[in-house]
């Protein structure tokens, strides 16, 4: 029964209506919404005041190209409603009593469809008929008042609507940018499968933490190095690079780069600019996979050990350590501080949504740790008990600042407070030679829904999106100054922050 | 929308088995002409839904698995039948292997060399049976996000069979399978439908289940496995034990199951290509729905299975073809990196030790007197089977197998409710819309009804004076003569409907008849057949008596045909083509007598 049509074409009435009441009479035009049954008479009148004054007209012009403009109506719509509108006027001028007349314009229209319509026949009220027939006939001005009818009752929610508040927080909306992607949908065609796991398991968390993303990329970079085959009149040197490419912005797409997946994709470009155009396919290909194998060992694998082993030196018999989420270096250095059968405590705090110190927690305590969990706002209760504070890093910017999870930075704070040693422990391969002074330009804002409990609609958080003056702020990570923490613990040996862009330059001309 | 966007290839292979169709025996009495992957449903082949789903998601490496009788027909339409022709390319590979008979059971399937050599990834099996308005890239998403390897031992990629899986894939416990499975009860329900019995617990998984998912995401219907069986297993366990016995390892190991008896298989499987290793090495696995996933949801709890099942060779045989290989001899970093713990959203298994494997290099400098060495005997991790069970939602999508002639006739006349894309537009159209509800408005006599928001009229169709056409789909080349009414029937392809006949919820085989006056209720007839003038009947299957493959039964159909083709094109006049109907419908019936 064509239904999708009827709403369509009376929006465009609707929209026609109210808008010339407010260009002759913007404060009528509310109470002709409001009131249904005057709301004709007041077009008649507004018409009138419109042809009376001209000066009108012209801001009317200059309105309607304005709502056109915002509506972004194509020529046809524009052609249909000003057709409607006059069509409208028209019918107005006709009817005086415009409820009576409604009426009988709607039987008329009715028994017109029956006669006609014989093949559309079926179990159909008379209203529907006359719907089915106003869409298949529109030059006939008989019907215009049925058309102009639910205009009128439609017109009242978007007058009464408000501005849609933005759930954007002003301080942090540099920082919002594109939602992340959440399906594959849409993706290049040039983006290897392995990829597209990856950018989804990475915005689902699945793989979370700055070493562990920058391990995935690489080993699936080296599936897609593996899978690749240089096309003809092209040298792998170049074309590879490009190929990379969309592997990435698909990666940036489902979540922006992490510090050291950046420096693991900066040195994988040179690595692959640097490979001798004459090499072999082949030969090119394996070369660059066991450059990444040995990346992976170099700046990560044999890095963690040796953190672990040199970090695992400062936890002595007695202590207790307090840890912040989950960091995978910190985790090696308490397992590996167990292994040498010292005896210490552990005390994990964690945060919401993501409560990634609940898996540390497990980790240890099945391994036979003594553990003690709290989230942070039990902080300042936990630092009373802990001797040392061992960090994890998403990166160490190159004025001494450690960029990390979000609430690192009061957990150090804290911990200074209380005069307790704060150990960072951090891999090369973090380090940037950006600087940050605050968490304010430059962060990572996550989806502020993830906030909220999955299945439950009780809680007042639930539907913060219709609550009024209410926004979310979900972000990733915070900046602890250098003078909270003693000491980064690198592969490079133990360093004060302040020897960050030291290590960092011996880290990347190496 | 469905059509807006372009997928990018995911790696996937789909394997659509197209199956005897036992239940719907009425419309597939001769497989070999008219195999049940060509019954049309809503005026499209079976087939079509399948495939069109598999293009949708971005699937366009596909196999037909059909028994080598079927092959020829099946190849035949895929090259002519205007829908199927207007799928992208490239086209569907038809397997027919030797061995595979109408009987062959689906695992038994998947066994055939010819189909183990065909797969070379990650694949999905679908029946050609499905109907699916789900998105299914939003399935395949799920199961990259849950089940898809860690670090490149990522979703199906060609060619990648086991080697490179190290701690991320299999031997990490990942790169499981998922299956969908949906209710049966609700709207377009339809009595007697089979069910399967299914438990789940809550998703192990990395992922706090607290975390809202993304608007789109599957994830918070997905279940972990723990039982599945049909539902006529169940009744014969509960009949011969007077009880449902449950292991009490079950129950040790979850705390919380959910227990479905309404919901049915979709037969809808992600599997990892590893699975057709376990199939082809357990002889004894017959069906996939009931015995590889059935075992494989049970090896999940049941200590022992999943060695039984031969899952710690099959991971571990991926280990030494990587030492043979040696193109990674110095040891391949995936083998010391296990990402499953690295991540921060992940719970370290530090006492198996095998997750700081990374560690054990230098464990021997430092003495591992605290730690447990890693051993063979230790345990299994067996690779989760995930379920997706569809939410009974009137406004979910649609997801339903047709099977048996009631479904094709519930499911039939639900996809002609669908606006066409020339009503609601392109964008806005369901993915299974038709360009028109008619597609031949001409042929439609000036002074009959027809509802046009619950038909669907194919090409060709003529309905004659003062009929009433209503809740129906009817097929290409009917013919609908005067005064006649329909009320929720299907008709399939250049079907006769006699004057003054009335038909209520009778499915109508291809190139059959019916003689005017006729009554019929609920009533299905088989291909070519012609019910004779004045019948009332309600209920009643109404086909041939022969043995099939006989020569007279094929010659009256031949003739039946010829005959309502002529009658249609109005070269014979319909009175003798009803004479020569009831002539065969009474020599049918007479040698039907001494045989019963």
């Amino acid at each position: 029964m064509v239904p999708s049509e009827i709403p369509r074409e009376s929006l465009t009435t609707s929209a026609s209506l109210p808008e010339g009441n407010t260009s002759a009479n913007g404060t009528e035009a509310n109470s002709s919404n409001v009131d249904k049954s005057n709301g004709q008479t007041q077009t008649k009148e507004a018409n009138g005041a419109n042809g009376a004054n001209g000066t009108k007209e012209a801001a009317m012009v200059a309105e309607v190209a304005e709502v056109a403009k915002n509506e972004k109506l194509s020529g046809a719509e524009m052609k249909k409603r000003a057709k409607a509108e006059k069509a409208a006027r028209r019918a107005q001028e006709k009817q005086a009593p415009p409820p009576a007349a409604l009426v009988v314009k709607k039987i008329d229209g009715g028994e017109e469809a029956a006669k006609k319509g014989s093949t559309t026949a079926g179990p159909t009220t008379p209203g529907v008929k006359t719907q089915h027939k106003r869409t298949g006939s529109t030059n006939t001005t008989h019907h215009r008042p049925m058309v102009s009818r639910p205009a009128q009752s439609q017109a009242a929610p978007p007058a009464a609507q408000p501005k849609k508040e933005s759930k954007r927080v002003a301080l942090f909306g540099h920082l919002y940018g594109q939602p992340r992607r959440t399906t594959i949908a849409g993706a290049g065609k040039d983006v290897h499968p392995a990829v597209l796991a990856l950018g989804l398991q990475m915005s689902n968390y699945v793989i979370c933490g700055s070493s562990a993303r920058c391990v995935a990329t690489l080993l699936v970079f080296k599936r897609v190095i593996e899978s690749y085959i240089t096309p003809p009149q092209n040298s792998l040197p170049r074309h590879l690079a490009s190929h990379l490419s969309p592997q990435i912005d698909y990666l940036v797409s489902c979540r922006p780069l992490s510090v050291s997946m950046g420096n693991a994709i900066r040195w994988l470009k040179v690595e692959i600019s640097d490979v001798d155009p004459d090499t072999p396919e082949q030969s090119a290909k394996h070369d660059l996979c066991d450059a990444i194998d040995n990346f992976i060992r170099e700046r990560i694998t044999v890095a963690n050990q040796v953190i672990a082993l040199s970090a695992a030196e400062k936890v002595q018999d007695g202590d207790v350590i307090l840890t912040f989420a989950k960091s995978s270096i910190v985790q090696q250095t308490l397992v590996e501080a167990h292994r040498r059968r010292t005896k210490f405590r552990v005390i994990v705090i964690d945060s919401r949504p993501l409560f990634e110190g609940k898996h540390l927690a497990r980790a240890l305590a099945d391994l036979g740790l003594e553990v003690q969990y709290s989230l942070i706002h039990a902080i300042g209760h936990a630092v009373k008990d802990a001797t040392k504070v061992f960090l994890g890093a998403h990166a160490m910017m190159s004025n001494g600042r450690l960029y990390s999870r979000v609430g690192t930075a009061i957990v150090a704070m804290m911990a200074k407070e209380a005069d307790l040693p704060v150990i960072v422990c951090c891999e090369s391969v973090k380090f940037t030679d950006k600087v940050a002074l605050d968490s304010i330009v430059t962060n990572e804002v996550a989806p502020p829904d993830e906030l909220t409990i999955a299945g439950e609609n009780t809680t007042s958080l639930s539907k913060w999106g219709d609550t009024p003056n209410l926004q979310l702020l979900n972000l990733m990570y915070d900046v602890t100054p250098p003078e909270y923490i003693n000491m980064v613990v690198t592969e490079y040996g133990s360093q004060p922050p302040s020897s960050v862009p030291v290590v960092h330059r011996l880290s990347t001309n190496s | 929308m469905p059509h807006a966007q372009t997928m990018p290839p995911t790696g996937f292979q789909a394997l659509i088995l197209c199956g005897p169709g036992v239940s719907l025996n009425t419309f597939t009495s001769s497989p070999e002409e008219f195999p049940k992957a060509l019954i049309p449903i809503a005026n499209r082949p079976m087939i079509w839904y399948p495939l069109d789903w598999c293009y949708r998601m971005g699937i366009t490496n596909i196999h037909l698995v059909t028994p080598p009788s079927s092959a020829k027909a099946i190849e035949a339409a895929l090259s002519q039948n205007p829908h199927l022709t207007s799928l992208p390319l490239p086209t569907a590979d038809i397997l027919a292997p030797e061995a595979l008979s109408q009987n062959t059971p689906t695992a038994g399937i998947l066994r055939l060399p010819e189909v183990q050599a065909a797969i070379t990834g990650d694949f999905l099996v679908l029946p050609c049976d499905l109907m699916c308005e789900i998105a299914g890239e939003s399935l395949l998403e799920a199961w990259m996000i849950q089940e898809a390897g860690l670090g490149g031992a990522a979703a199906g990629i060609q060619d990648y069979l086991g080697p490179k899986m190290g701690l991320g894939g299999e031997r990490g416990g990942r790169r499981g399978g998922m299956g969908v499975w949906f209710q049966t009860k609700g709207e377009g329900s339809v009595k007697g439908e089979e069910t399967d019995f299914v438990a789940t617990t809550v998703l192990h998984s990395h992922i706090r289940p607290s975390l809202t998912p993304p608007e789109g995401s599957l994830r918070s219907h997905i279940a972990n496995l723990v039982y599945a069986t049909p539902t006529d297993t169940l009744n014969d366990i509960t009949e011969d034990k007077k009880s449902f016995p449950i292991r009490h390892g079950l129950i040790r190991k979850h705390g919380r199951i959910r227990m479905l008896t309404t919901h049915r298989d979709a037969h809808i499987y992600i599997f990892p290509h590893w699975v057709l290793e376990m199939i082809s090495r357990n002889e004894r696995l017959d069906s996939i729905s009931e015995d590889v996933v059935g075992m494989w949801a049970k090896a999940g709890w049941q200590d022992g299975l999943g060695d039984k099942l031969g899952l710690r060779e099959i991971f571990s045989v991926a280990e030494e073809k990587e030492g043979e290989n040696g193109s990674h001899s110095s040891g391949s970093v995936e083998d010391d990196l296990d990402l499953g713990s690295m991540t921060t959203t992940g719970t370290s298994d530090l006492k198996n030790g095998a997750n700081d494997a990374s560690l054990t290099g230098f464990a021997t400098r430092v003495g591992n007197s605290s730690m447990q060495q890693p051993s063979s005997s230790s345990k299994l991790t067996v690779p989760p089977m995930l379920a997706y069970i569809h939410p009974l939602d009137p406004a979910a999508p649609l997801i339903r197998r047709v099977d048996t002639a009631a479904l094709l006739l519930s499911v039939s006349l639900r996809l002609a409710k669908l606006g066409s894309i020339d009503e609601v537009g392109k964008p806005a159209s369901s993915p299974f819309a038709h360009a028109h509800k008619i597609a031949h408005p001409s042929g439609i006599a000036q002074r009959c009804t027809v509802t046009k928001n619950d038909c669907l009229l194919a090409e060709n169709v003529s309905v004659e004076e003062k009929c009433v056409v209503k809740e129906s789909v009817i097929g290409a080349s009917c013919t609908i003569k005067t005064g006649a009414r329909l009320t929720r029937c299907v008709l399939m392809d250049g079907v006769v409907v006699g004057e003054r006949c009335q038909l209520t919820g009778c499915i109508l085989g291809r190139r059959s008849g019916v003689g005017q006056g006729c009554v019929l209720k609920e009533c299905e007839l088989q291909e070519g057949y012609g019910v004779v003038e004045e019948t009332d009947a309600r209920g009643e299957k109404f086909m041939a008596v022969f043995p099939l493959p006989t020569l007279p039964y094929v010659a009256s159909i031949f003739i039946v045909n010829a005959l309502g083709h002529f009658t249609t094109s109005g070269k014979v006049p319909g009175h003798l083509y009803w004479a020569i109907i009831k002539a065969i419908n009474s020599l049918q019936h007479k040698l039907e007598k001494p045989r019963s």
